[in-house]
């Protein structure tokens, strides 16, 4: 193929124009949105969308097949599995989101703030980071469901210290490389306060990496919290919840329904991998612009 | 106050002495003094690691001197840390251009609000106000309206060079300090940005020094020039005087090196 | 005899929509044992067709023209027969010697390695060598520096070193681009002196290219000034800086401050430079050209002869323009 035919190949699958965001994703990445998008709207509207009540026992339902009126059967105690998969989404989903949320705000003001002040603050917060590094995550989630009992509180506040140097270390390294650029020294000739560099100029440019590293420790939160959830440390039955629902769909596979665990399962890789190409297509992205 | 000398008089802007900078065990600059007098242009000649940048970088105040005083605008600038009251103070005494055209904006700031940050951060002005002056700075260095909502990347060097030019004078200092700052610029575009400069001393009085490894420029615009060479002044004096009959031998091999018509390089042994 | 003949040498590369030219147009002819000097300001495409000349051209670019050296086409080239040519017959110096050095091997790997695979020397022979072309290059104690990895050297030594690396392969023709931009004045002066004495002792041409028409001027016979993509004005280096043809020779000049005298203002080119694909059908240099006039637009100025001068100006014939008067 000549250079002329690639360029003429490369018009003609292009997307169009309305979606440069979209185009720069490539076609993996937009259906990996598209999925996401699908699962959170599907997540907003259970209480519209779900046939059932997800909480409501029917012994005739119970372990279930596939029928038209429960399009995945029902679970051990005759629970619509559709319609649990549906509410369970809210708790799978949250969760990691809260952590990631919280995560991030914490590990970007301490990078920054480490990053900004250099010398004896720079070196505590690095000591601090590489001391949390040293623990495995699931370790401090077991640690704080121990001080403050099994459910979502616990696990949540856990996995937040663990996954929290993770974005700290990234940031501010880059936040090192940034603030050594004549435009942050020309600010500060400026009179400009330390505070009006770091949240003015710092921040805006390192937003894309940070939006690239939570998007891809998303996924690990999704496991991780499913994986404690499993074990039953995390979501506390009978809260509809994926994790949750692999371990109770064992049992019911067992004894011949295998739906729930399968649909459940299905949908945590799914939504994972979903994630974890989003995120490496934005962090490209970030590349490119660097 | 005792720590000003005598030979500063009311219209000396910087009085600078004994400056020394360590790095390590590596010294950077080594007891240098100069003055600076109101409206005049002094030029520091160096090649790499000679120390003039660093030695630019403590006048405005991003090093911290191992030894040695600044005094600038009679009041002498205590090291360590200042107050921001005390910072917008000094900014407005001294502001400092880069080399990089590149690197020395934030690539997300719009040129308009890279003015306007620096008015809003040292004058009270109305909205309107403040988007009048920033257009009367952009025009003051050749650049005009429509500049104001572009981005960094979407100017040339030149340009994006005379934007970090108007954001220092936006403040009103007394000294400009110019690190560098048309060495990364295409020969044609480097004409208009001397002249520039030269326009802006004449009309407002402002101070230069000028950090510069180029004789050329330094000798077009200058008055005054030290020669620095690991560390040290080797030599000093006026700029035309210094260049047309240099008396160190540093000085005159740094002249002999610069191509002009009828000139061939030169082979010494490697040291 | 001509050693290198570039004849109408364009070089596009595909943009979003199509193709942008960098280079257009382009006659460039070296002699055996000849220094011509490519002077231009950034995007006027000297780099662009110094790297052509050895077929290192960006991904998807298209050349065209004829390149010839020494009586073979390069455009019809191989890349083996392509790799051989840069090996052996035409050298490259770089500006930046650091990105074009391996980090993690020494000095004599790197001399020595060239000598071993290309000139079948054994590694014994490639050593002692290696020693005295780091000599030649104003290195004297060879041996050490030999053992040394590029960190430790300055980059007016690692300069010499690659110098020395082309002098290696003795070339028939080296392409320097940008040589000694990234060095201090003093030790500019040194490389250059170094690469003029060797290139006039070992009979090599060389291919200069600088945004510095002072530097070229004194280096080099012959001078080619480009902008926007193109050749505008060739002539005898000492003939150019005395009576410069185009009017951006004579600007590019002019606009430079001088060690020598100081003008009040400094007389400028206005505008700034353009690459060859944002110039217009007219002469690209009209917009910014004191001496433009409404013709000038109309379609792109043909090379023609002046006095032992080639000039891509209509205007040529009439204009007297001031040229470096010192």
């Amino acid at each position: 193929m000549t250079a002329t035919d690639a360029l003429k190949a490369r018009r003609t699958l292009r997307l169009p124009r309305t979606a440069p965001a979209l185009r720069r994703l490539g076609p993996l990445g937009v259906v990996a949105a598209a999925l996401l998008a699908a699962v959170t709207l599907t997540t907003l509207l259970a209480p519209v969308l779900a046939p059932y009540d997800p909480d409501r026992p029917d012994l005739f339902n119970a372990l279930a097949g596939a029928s038209p009126e429960h399009l995945l059967g029902g679970d051990a105690l005759g629970r619509d599995v559709l319609s649990r998969l549906m509410w369970g989404a809210r708790t799978t989903l949250s969760g990691p989101l809260l952590i990631i949320f919280l995560s991030t705000t914490i590990g970007t003001t301490l990078a920054i703030t480490a990053a900004w002040a250099g010398g004896k603050v720079d070196a505590v917060v690095s000591r601090l980071l590489d001391v949390l590094f040293a623990v495995p995550g699931i370790v401090f989630a077991l640690v704080a469901v121990a001080v403050l009992g099994p459910g979502v509180p616990g696990v949540v506040l856990g996995l937040t210290i663990a996954y929290t140097p993770y974005v700290a270390r990234v940031v501010r390294s880059a936040a090192l490389r940034e603030r050594q650029l004549p435009y942050i020294a020309a600010a500060w000739v400026q009179g400009r306060s330390a505070v009006g560099i770091c949240v003015r100029h710092l921040l805006p440019n390192l937003r894309p990496l940070i939006i690239a590293q939570s998007v891809s420790a998303l996924g690990f939160a999704v496991i991780d919290l499913a994986a404690i959830s499993f074990l039953g440390l995390g979501v506390q039955p009978p809260t509809a919840d994926w994790g949750l629902m692999v371990k109770s769909g064992l049992d019911s596979a067992t004894r011949g329904q295998p739906l729930e665990a399968l649909g459940a399962g299905l949908l945590i890789a799914l939504v994972v991998a979903a994630v974890n190409v989003l995120g490496d297509r934005i962090g490209r992205q970030e590349g490119e612009l660097r | 106050m005792t720590s000003l000398k005598k030979s500063a008089g009311p219209d000396t802007v910087i009085e600078a002495a004994g400056l020394r900078k360590e790095f390590g065990p590596a010294v950077a600059v080594d007891d240098v003094s100069l003055t600076l007098e109101r409206g005049a242009s002094l030029a520091v000649v160096g090649e790499s690691g000679s120390g003039k940048t660093t030695l630019a970088r403590m006048l405005v105040g991003l090093e911290t001197p191992t030894g040695g005083t600044v005094t600038v605008c009679g009041r002498p600038r205590k090291p360590g840390r200042v107050s921001s009251a005390e910072r917008r103070r000094r900014a407005r005494e001294m502001q400092i251009v880069f080399q990089d055209p590149y690197s020395s904006l934030d690539k997300l700031q719009r040129i308009g609000a890279v003015i306007e940050t620096s008015l809003d951060l040292h004058f009270s002005l109305t909205p309107g106000e403040r988007r009048k002056r920033a257009l009367e700075l952009l025009e003051a260095v050749g650049l005009s309206e429509r500049h104001a909502s572009m981005l960094p990347r979407q100017l040339s060097g030149g340009q994006r060079q005379r934007v970090a030019i108007a954001r220092a004078i936006a403040v009103e200092p007394q000294i400009l300090v110019l690190d560098e700052a048309v060495a990364a610029l295409d020969v044609s575009i480097q004409a208009q940005i001397l002249n520039l400069l030269a326009d802006i001393r004449e009309r407002s009085g402002i101070a230069y020094v000028f950090i510069s490894h180029d004789l050329a420029v330094v000798h077009q615009i200058s008055d005054f020039a030290l020669v620095m060479s690991g560390g040290r002044v080797v030599e000093r004096g006026a700029t035309r005087a210094l260049l047309s009959a240099p008396q160190e031998a540093y000085t005159r091999a740094l002249r002999a090196a610069v191509p002009r018509p009828g000139w061939k390089p030169e082979r010494r042994p490697v040291g | 005899m001509t050693l290198l003949d570039v004849r109408n040498l364009g070089v596009a590369v595909p943009a979003a929509r199509d193709w942008r030219t960098l280079v257009d147009g382009v006659d460039l002819a070296i002699g055996s044992g000849e220094a011509v000097g490519l002077v231009g300001e950034s995007g006027s495409g000297k780099s662009m067709t110094a790297r052509t000349l050895l077929g290192l051209t960006p991904p998807g670019a298209r050349v065209t023209g004829d390149i010839v050296f020494d009586g073979d086409s390069v455009t019809g080239m191989s890349r083996r027969e392509l790799r051989a040519l840069r090996a052996r017959r035409v050298a490259m110096v770089f500006q930046d010697p650091r990105a074009h050095i391996n980090p993690v091997r020494s000095v004599g790997d790197f001399l020595t390695e060239a000598l071993i695979a290309h000139l079948g020397h054994t590694p014994t022979e490639a050593q002692a060598r290696a020693t005295r072309l780091l000599a030649d290059v104003g290195i004297p104690d060879g041996a050490r520096r030999l053992r040394q990895y590029p960190h430790e050297l300055s980059g007016g030594l690692l300069q010499r070193v690659m110098i020395a690396a082309v002098l290696a392969a003795e070339p028939e023709l080296v392409l320097a681009d940008e040589p000694t931009t990234a060095l201090d004045v003093t030790t500019q002066s040194e490389v250059m002196a170094i690469l003029d004495e060797l290139r006039r002792e070992r009979g090599m041409a060389m291919l200069l290219i600088t945004h510095d028409l002072a530097l070229a001027a004194a280096t080099c016979d012959r001078l080619s000034v480009m902008y926007a993509g193109r050749i505008v004005e060739t002539q005898e280096s000492t003939a150019l800086t005395a009576t410069p043809r185009h009017p951006y020779t004579s600007g590019l000049m002019l606009s430079r401050p001088s060690i020598d005298t100081v003008v009040d203002r400094l007389p400028v080119i206005p505008g700034r430079p353009v690459a060859a694909y944002e110039s217009g059908d007219g002469c690209a240099f009209e917009p910014r050209c004191a001496h433009a006039e409404a013709h000038c637009r109309d379609r792109r100025p043909a090379v023609q002869d002046l006095a032992g001068a080639r000039v891509a100006c209509v205007r040529a014939g009439e204009l007297t323009l001031q040229g470096d008067t010192a």
